[in-house]
């Protein structure tokens, strides 16, 4: 017997069209994890799903189905999303992009997770109404890390299981934590940073620089290779905004 | 009922075309042999021209028999405004409205980093060339209403934002003939945000 699931909570992290009037959905569930959909007629013209299945909209959804394709029955905007404008600056769009592409690359193999659900709505509303997108990717970030299990030891040094001291330099040990390094050594990071990372204080510039190339670097080796287009599209748009 | 190799060759061609399936190829097909050869060898004829002939226009990118396209080579319209759209049927969607009276640049598509298009895909370059070049006075971005519409032409107009250039967005709003209780709320919040004094 097929199962129905009704007022789920969940966003589209990406819709590809099918055939003629319909489109197959990536939704981000609450409970389900990512799942895939098949919206039939939604493309039509007078379909008022066409407006409703945007990226970024908290939705409701209702499907049914037991296979891995599911086929949606209804969807409708939650709460008082419209309240909220939509972002005016390509790079909060592109960070809201790049948001969606890290959860379909990899929370596939995470399943549902409450905690990353959560993390996903708060990152959206915060890129959409602050100008400073770095503090909100890096705390979404390590979130989506913690869950997965992919996040290294930031309290304690991996040789000596001493606690990080702010005033000493570290390097990234196999991704699991940190050990002593040289200040001058490629990839020293201050143990301030690591700790601020830690307890995701992003009020520091430097801290917000070293919590960057943490965070990548953890997540391309849960990349395995693979290539996040994102990145290049943000790179991009530095590149042009500075000279 | 089984159809010789020729006419099951047929059958799947039509099928390329978009929204016909097995019943309707097999119907067109027939019909073609039955009533129409000529037309079908018109048919076959235009397509072979098109497919061959047609490229991208180096100045627009949209599809063009030469290497710049009617529409970018005719001296009386305002080079002075460049309209960005998402495809080629935005274009003729602006064009048929008879009003604009500038010129166009077609992405062929919008930023879709899961799907791999990315800022190259949609000649971004290009476009901050054709800019540059220095006749351009006005940007309308008109990509779609979609939210990677939106993210698309934001992304451009940040792109833009240190150049003198004015860069407008087509408005959104409800649709004539349309009543503000059936009005989806993203529409509806976008009209507000673009209401004006009267
Ligand atoms: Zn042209």
């Amino acid at each position: 017997m097929s199962r129905v699931v009704a007022d789920e909570p969940g966003y589209v992290l990406h819709s590809a069209h099918y055939k003629e009037t319909s489109v197959i959905l990536s939704l981000f569930t609450l409970n389900h994890g990512v799942v895939q959909l098949i919206a039939k007629g939604a493309r039509r013209p007078k379909s008022p799903l066409k407006s409703t299945l945007q990226i970024f909209r908290p939705l409701l959804v209702n499907w049914v189905g037991s296979g891995d394709l599911k086929t949606l029955i209804g969807a409708e905007t939650a709460s008082s999303f419209y309240l909220n404008a939509l972002p005016s600056s390509g790079l909060a769009y592109c960070s809201g992009l790049y948001i969606n592409e890290l959860l379909t690359r990899l929370l596939p193999r995470g399943g549902p997770s409450e905690e990353i659900f959560s993390a996903y709505v708060t990152a959206i509303s915060e890129l959409f109404s602050t100008a400073q997108v770095e503090p909100a990717l890096r705390r979404f970030e390590m979130a989506f890390l913690r869950e997965l299990g992919a996040l290294p030891d930031f309290e304690y040094d991996l040789d000596t299981g001493a606690a990080i001291e702010p005033s000493r330099f570290y390097r990234m040990h196999h991704h699991a934590g940190f050990v002593r390094a040289d200040e001058q050594s490629r990839g020293a990071l201050p143990g301030k940073h690591i700790i601020d990372c830690c307890t995701l204080d992003f009020n520091d510039a430097g801290s917000r620089r070293s919590a960057k190339i943490i965070a990548r670097t953890l997540i391309d080796n849960q990349l395995q290779g693979r290539a996040l287009n994102s990145r290049e599209m943000i790179r991009k748009l530095m590149e042009y905004k500075h000279g | 009922m089984s159809f010789s190799p020729s006419i099951v060759n047929l059958v799947n061609s039509l099928r390329v075309l978009p929204g016909v399936g097995q019943k309707s190829a097999q119907r067109m097909a027939l019909h073609l042999l039955e009533r129409d050869r000529s037309g079908a060898l018109a048919l076959a004829n235009s397509l072979v021209m098109a497919m061959e002939s047609v490229k991208r226009c180096q100045s627009c990118r949209t599809f063009s028999d030469t290497d710049i396209c009617p529409l970018c080579e005719n001296s009386r319209r305002d080079s002075r405004k460049l309209c960005v759209v998402e495809t080629p049927s935005d274009l003729f969607a602006v064009e048929s409205v008879g009003q604009y009276d500038g010129k166009f640049f077609v992405l062929m598509g919008h930023l879709s980093p899961i799907e791999g298009i990315g800022p190259d895909e949609i000649g971004i370059d290009q476009l901050m060339q054709r800019v540059k070049e220095g006749e351009v006075e006005e940007v309308i971005l008109a990509t779609n209403p979609t939210v990677e519409g939106e993210a698309t032409a934001h992304f451009i107009a940040d792109l833009l934002g240190s150049s003198s250039i004015l860069v407008t967005r087509l408005a959104h709003g409800i649709p004539i003939g349309g009543e503000l209780g059936y009005t989806d709320g993203g529409t509806l919040a976008h009209a507000f945000q673009g209401r004006k004094p009267l």
